[in-house]
């Protein structure tokens, strides 16, 4: 059987992210929370705290409006 | 950026000097991701030649949606794209048309066009991105803007019933019409595939969010994450064309028959011969 990739990290990129909170929402299993770090937009950027709950179905990835978000995957 | 994404834009986005000019979570990005997947896809199976891919676009926001791609792209007079896209499927009949428009530029506008290009059966792929308003200009009655919807020109409801562009098509025997949300992203990009595989005229359109303007005024909160789950609330699977207090979606009907370019091309071949005999 083939094993699928684990998901190392979710990286959100710093100058594209406009801080729409789609991805922090529709997260089923709620990887994401707002930080205080703020992007080049102005707004709070989301980070993937919660990295060991991601089942890796890529909503977020297919959601973000501003492609932002890469999910990357590793073993 | 995403990978998969950055292959497909022009070098000024790809290489993160501009950004999209869409408000904070607005649909009209998610719809151009899916459209890049969908022709990703279709290229990965050898379906799909992008080579000859023309992309018309209206004025709207809707407009402005597949501007960052880095294929041939026209900006039309306001509400003509159906018009310039019938000229350009005309011309070069094996190049593949698709039109992005939003539903003040191709109901309201553009209705006329509309309603002419169906007729006809030209071979062109729309995209409508429904917002149920003019999202650019600031939140004014569309005529897809739900009964009792308070906007910016209405402030105590909407007293005109609203337009199903769907049911529209359907009935002036359009090919293929589809009707998605963009919370459905499994099916927004199998329906564009099914799109730019279609021989005839093709609609597919896709209930959109403008967090700014629709959420606002017509839904009542901003969050887009909650206007999607608004869309999930109010739509329903059928086969028949609805848009009133519950607005149906799916694939509503998907056959072929000849092109107006076919019968056009053979018209002339057939007289050139005739010429050539005389």
């Amino acid at each position: 059987m083939r094993v699928k990739a684990k998901v190392l990290k979710i990286d959100i990129d710093k100058y594209l992210c406009k801080g729409c909170y789609i991805c922090v929402d529709k997260c089923p299993t709620k990887v994401f929370e707002i930080s205080d770090v703020i992007g080049d937009y102005g707004a709070f950027l989301p980070e993937a705290r919660h990295i060991e709950r991601c089942v890796d179905c890529g909503i977020c990835e297919l959601y973000c409006p501003d492609y932002a978000i890469t999910i990357v995957r590793g073993d | 950026m995403n990978p998969l994404i950055q292959k497909y834009l022009r070098s000024e986005y790809a290489q993160k000097r501009r950004r999209t000019i869409f408000c904070p979570g607005c649909g009209n990005g998610i719809i151009l991701g899916y459209f890049i997947r969908a022709i990703d896809e279709l290229k990965r199976e050898g379906k799909f030649d992008d080579s000859k891919l023309y992309i018309v676009t209206g004025i709207g926001c809707s407009g402005n949606t597949p501007i960052p791609l880095k294929y041939n792209i026209v900006r039309a007079l306001h509400g003509r794209a159906l018009s310039v896209a019938t000229g350009i499927k005309l011309v070069r009949p094996d190049a593949e048309v698709v039109v992005f428009a939003g539903d003040g530029d191709l109901l309201s506008i553009g209705g006329n066009h509309f309603i002419h290009t169906i007729r006809r059966n030209v071979g062109v792929k729309v995209i409508l991105i429904n917002n149920m308003l003019y999202g650019m200009t600031g939140g004014q009655v569309a005529p897809t803007t739900p009964m009792n919807a308070i906007t910016h020109t209405t402030p105590y409801g909407n007293p005109e019933p609203p337009l199903d562009a769907c049911k529209l098509a359907v009935s002036l025997g359009a090919t293929y019409v589809a009707r998605w949300t963009v919370a459905l992203a499994k099916q927004c990009i199998q329906s564009i595939k099914e799109l730019l595989l279609h021989k005839g005229f093709g609609l597919l359109e896709c209930l959109s969010q403008c967090p700014v303007y629709q959420g606002r005024y017509i839904i009542g909160i901003d969050r887009p994450s909650k206007i999607m789950d608004y869309y999930l609330k109010i739509t329903e699977i059928s086969s028949e064309p609805r848009y009133g207090e519950k607005i149906t979606i799916g694939k509503f009907v998907d056959y072929e028959k000849p092109t107006y370019e076919e019968v056009i091309w053979s018209m002339i071949n057939r007289i050139k011969v005739m010429n050539n005999e005389g």
